[in-house]
C-alpha cells in the first residue's frame, strides 16, 4: 500500500516545471488575486475567469496586471472558482466553497480528499506503520 | 500554515530540506525506544489537529499544536511533525512535497524552541503547568507564523502582502493554541505527570 501511495505521489508531481499558481482572497465582496509562476515571476496579462461554484455560470472575466494581480468586485460574496489561464497550457485554479478558510487559501489551494474519513484513517494507519518500522529499526541497531 | 508547491525559490526549499534533515537525524539519534509510541501519538495528534477548522469571523483557522508536540517529544518532534506533514501533503494536498522541508522546519523549529525553553518548568514547577502550556502554545504558533511569513518573503516583494496577511490571520490562533495546550498539559499533569518529564 505504501509503495502504491509513493508511486501515486511521484506520478502526480511530475509536472512542477513552469507551474502556475494562483493566490486569491476576499475583502468584502471584492476578490483580490495574483498569479505567478514557480520562482515567483508574475503572470502578466493572464486571463481570469470567475465562475459561480454552484451553478457553473461565469460571473466575470478580467486579466492580470503587469504585477500579476487583479481585483474584481462581485455583487455578492458567493462560492466561486477562479481560473487563471497563463497561456501555453499553463493554468491554475482557486476555489472557495464558502467554508474553506481564507487565510490558508492565501498560501495554498488545497483540495479536499474525496472521503476524508478514509483519508484520515489511512493517515493514522500509516503513522502507526512508520513508527512501528522506526521502533524495529531502533531495536535492531540497539542489539 | 502550510506553504504549497511553486511559490518559494529553490534556495529556500533546499535550505528548508537541509535544516529539517538535520533535525530529523538528530531526532532519530536521540529518540529512545519508550518515546516511540508517544512520538507516534503526537504525530497523529498533529496530523488530525490541522484538519479541525475553527470558524473565526469571516474565516476559519486550524489548530497547530506544535508547542504541545515539542514539549512531549523533544527533538523527536522533527520526526513527528515531518511525518504528519508528509501525510497531509499526500492525502489532503496540504502543503506539498517540495515544500515539506521548509514546512517541517517552520513548524518543528518553534516546537524545539518551546521544548528547550519550557520543559525545565514542567519538572521544577517554578511556573504553573497551565501557564507553561499557554506560553508554549502561544510562542510556538507565533514563531511558526513568523517563519512562515519570512519564508514567503523570500519569494519576492509581491508576497509581502500575503506574508503580512498570513501572520495577522494567525494571531487569534496563538491564543487558541495556547489555551488548548494549557488545558492539555494541565490534564496530563493531573492524570499522568510522568509524561511531562523529558
Amino acid at each position: 500500500m505504501f509503495v502504491v501511495l509513493m508511486l501515486h505521489m511521484f506520478a502526480s508531481n511530475d509536472a512542477f516545471a513552469h507551474k502556475t499558481s494562483l493566490l486569491c482572497r476576499f475583502e468584502g465582496t471584492a476578490l483580490h488575486g495574483e498569479g505567478y509562476f514557480s520562482g515567483g515571476s508574475p503572470v502578466k496579462n493572464g486571463v481570469i475567469n470567475i465562475y459561480d461554484l454552484k451553478s457553473g455560470k461565469r460571473l466575470v472575466s478580467t486579466v492580470t496586471s503587469d504585477e500579476g494581480t487583479f481585483v474584481v468586485s462581485l455583487e455578492n460574496k458567493v462560492p466561486v472558482k477562479v481560473v487563471l489561464d497563463a497561456g501555453q497550457g499553463h493554468r491554475a485554479t482557486w476555489t472557495w466553497d464558502g467554508a474553506a478558510e481564507q487565510a490558508e487559501s492565501a498560501e495554498h489551494g488545497h483540495t479536499d480528499a474525496e472521503n476524508p474519513v478514509i483519508a484520515i484513517g489511512s493517515g493514522l494507519a500509516l503513522i502507526a506503520v512508520l513508527f512501528g518500522l522506526l521502533y524495529l529499526w531502533k531495536r535492531r541497531h540497539a542489539a | 500554515m502550510h506553504i504549497s508547491e511553486g511559490i518559494l525559490p529553490l534556495t529556500t526549499l533546499a535550505g528548508g530540506y537541509a535544516a529539517s534533515t538535520v533535525g530529523v537525524i538528530t531526532g532519530l539519534r536521540k529518540i529512545r525506544d519508550e518515546q516511540v509510541i508517544r512520538t507516534a501519538m503526537m504525530s497523529s495528534a498533529f496530523f488530525v489537529a490541522s484538519l479541525i477548522h475553527i470558524p473565526l469571523g469571516p474565516t476559519n483557522i486550524h489548530l497547530v499544536l506544535n508547542g504541545f508536540t515539542g514539549l512531549l517529544t523533544g527533538w523527536s518532534c522533527f520526526i513527528a511533525i515531518g511525518i504528519a506533514l508528509f501525510l497531509q501533503a499526500l492525502l489532503f494536498q496540504f502543503g506539498g512535497i517540495t515544500t515539506l522541508g521548509i514546512n517541517t522546519l517552520n513548524m518543528a523549529l518553534p516546537a524545539i524552541v518551546c521544548f528547550l525553553v519550557f520543559s525545565p518548568f514542567l519538572v521544577n514547577k517554578k511556573i504553573p503547568v497551565v501557564l507553561t502550556g499557554f506560553l508554549s502554545g502561544f510562542l510556538s504558533v507565533f514563531l511558526s507564523s513568523l517563519f512562515l511569513s519570512l519564508s514567503l518573503v523570500t519569494a519576492g516583494n509581491p508576497f509581502i502582502p500575503a506574508a503580512t496577511l498570513v501572520f495577522a490571520a494567525n494571531i487569534p490562533l496563538m491564543f487558541i493554541d495556547g489555551l488548548i495546550t494549557a488545558f492539555a498539559l494541565q490534564f496530563i499533569d493531573t492524570v499522568k505527570p510522568e509524561m511531562l518529564i523529558p
